[in-house]
């Protein structure tokens, strides 16, 4: 295994916020909860490649919030390259997608694009295993690894302003699946009936970062 | 909660009316927005007057108008975008404490300038909290009244306040005048949607991605608000930002006052109820001084950017708190 990059890069994205360059979406995942904890933090996100932190100008001085990012980055990478602790066993779920038709308009765009039937498409999206990388975009919206599309996908150049819940879409080398109805700008191939966000259960996520999902292709 | 009457009756609930307080920090991890007041600091201005926290819940009242009816004598303010404002038909003012008898007719016009006008009551509206506020996000059906926008004949209920602030004389309302010792919003106090704004912004993370042409067009550029606008996000027309970005990028996090660059060139400026991450190329970010105006961009209004560096704008942050902190103390915790 090589040595583990060191996310060391700290930029200023915006008069509240600061940028931390990572290896990887996991390690991001990670990060983002140490960084959550420094004093003026509201929000520590991770996307992917990044965490980002917004800090409360009110409450801290900008140059004394760096300090306090760098000397925990520089920590937390330091503590990171000792341990190199596995990543923790995620739950397994299956979701079941009618693919195609008003569920997922996009499908035969998608298909045409990887040069496939759309028959195939959906073969390929159901045999493998995805893995939830983050939630975000909006409550319980999951990023999925593990795709098998061979290229990126484009998202659409204009964002729709209504996508249902439970649709899933597509976009670069990743399926996200959309917890909520709003707009979005992922190619829809598909929906689950799986309810991804439930704000009276506990905890209101059906996916955390970790997990395995399974898409079963529904009976049509 | 249950055991607590109700003391607003709503008649008429307009194209989109919600309670919305403070907003839901510290849970963008997990995909969960901040929401709140569009226009944070006008909802401070209503609770200020009615003698609230200033985060305390109110209605926020989009473009139409509402009405209602009260069932327990009770003082009100409204503040935000621009609005005939009326009690039993007799006309009353913004941005002063009114007293309602019970039984009032109580009308929020439509909005002539700007987009959101906001009803603060003495005591609050009485929600549940969730998810660490009380404020609606209308897509995850979250917080706020049953998590959804109001309906005629829904009933709110005030709290604990109520009965302090109510119990006046019924003669300062049916002349429809206001008292000399009314408390007011100072003149200075009250911002002025005109419908012309600059709003000051800092280069965004993929600010670089964007064409040099463009670059020069975001500062140089006339905007205007363009007609898809809502809680999260105002869509931008008048000028076309190109990035030699493809469309796709790997999702980063996105906040309210991010100006997004999808790539058919129309920028989107984020709003409080923004996605947390997303995939467009983000170029701008407004500076936290001037977010609150976002919650007033209507369709059709001019915009333009004034571009900052970051120490500018964390200066001109802590100016725009020493000017409202006098009229409203504790502001920090909503713009």
């Amino acid at each position: 295994m090589s040595a583990r990059e060191q996310p060391s890069l700290v930029d200023a994205v915006a008069d509240d916020r600061f940028a931390v360059a990572v290896a990887s979406t996991a390690e991001g995942q990670r990060l983002a909860r140490r960084l959550s904890t420094i004093p003026g933090c509201i929000d520590a996100v991770g996307g992917v490649a990044v965490v980002e932190c917004r800090f409360d100008l009110a409450a801290v001085a900008a140059d004394r919030f760096r300090d306090d990012l760098e000397r925990a980055v520089r920590t937390h990478a330091g503590a990171a390259a000792e341990n190199n602790a596995g990543e923790p066993q995620g739950s397994r779920h299956t979701l079941t997608v009618r693919y195609g038709g008003e569920d997922g308009p996009d499908l035969p765009a998608v298909a045409k694009q990887l040069g496939v039937s759309p028959d195939e498409l959906v073969t390929r999206h159901t045999n493998g295993e995805h893995r939830v990388a983050l939630l975000g975009f909006t409550p319980g919206f999951a990023y999925l690894d593990g795709a098998d599309f061979g290229r990126e996908l484009p998202r659409r150049p204009n964002p729709r302003q209504f996508v249902p819940a439970g649709s899933v879409g597509v976009a670069g080398l990743r399926s996200g699946v959309y917890a909520l109805p709003g707009p979005g700008g992922w190619q829809i191939i598909g929906r689950t009936d799986a309810v991804l966000f439930d704000p009276s259960a506990e905890p209101p996520f059906l996916l955390s970062p970790g997990d395995t999902v399974v898409f079963r292709a529904a009976d049509r | 909660m249950s055991a607590a009457s109700t003391s607003l009756t709503v008649i008429e609930a307009g194209l989109q009316t919600t309670v919305q307080a403070g907003p839901r920090l510290g849970l963008r991890h997990l995909g969960v927005p901040s929401a709140g007041a569009a226009d944070p600091l006008s909802l401070a201005l209503a609770n200020r007057l009615v003698g609230n926290d200033l985060a305390a819940p109110g209605l926020e009242v989009t473009l139409s108008g509402m009405k209602l009816r009260t069932e327990s004598a009770c003082s009100v303010a409204v503040t935000g975008a621009a609005c005939a404002v009326s009690v039993d038909g007799q006309p009353a003012a913004m941005h002063e404490r009114l007293f309602l008898e019970a039984g009032a007719e109580f009308r929020i016009g439509a909005a002539e300038t700007g987009v959101r006008s906001y009803l603060a009551v003495v005591g609050g509206v009485l929600v549940d909290e969730m998810l660490g506020s009380r404020s609606t996000y209308l897509p995850a059906s979250l917080g706020g009244y049953r998590g959804r926008a109001l309906e005629a004949g829904d009933g709110l209920v005030m709290g604990e306040a109520q009965i302090a602030g109510g119990r006046l004389s019924s003669g300062r309302l049916s002349s429809g005048r206001l008292s000399s010792d009314t408390l007011q919003t100072p003149e200075r106090y009250r911002p002025d949607f005109r419908g012309a704004w600059s709003l000051r912004v800092c280069p965004g993370a993929e600010f670089a991605s964007l064409t040099a042409d463009s670059r020069e067009r975001l500062a140089d550029g006339r905007y205007a608000v363009g007609r898809r606008s809502d809680r999260m996000g105002v869509a931008l027309d008048g000028v076309v930002l190109k990035t030699g970005s493809t469309g796709v990028l790997d999702s980063r996090p996105v906040f309210p006052g991010t100006l997004q660059c999808p790539e058919g060139g129309q920028p989107l400026l984020l709003g409080v109820d923004a996605q947390t991450t997303g995939g467009y190329p983000r170029v701008a970010e407004v500076i936290r001084a001037d977010r609150q105006w976002i919650g007033q961009l209507r369709s059709g209004d001019r915009l333009r950017f004034l571009v900052r560096d970051t120490r500018t704008a964390q200066r001109e942050y802590a100016e725009t708190l020493d000017f409202w902190r006098e009229w409203l103390p504790g502001i920090e915790t909503l713009i």
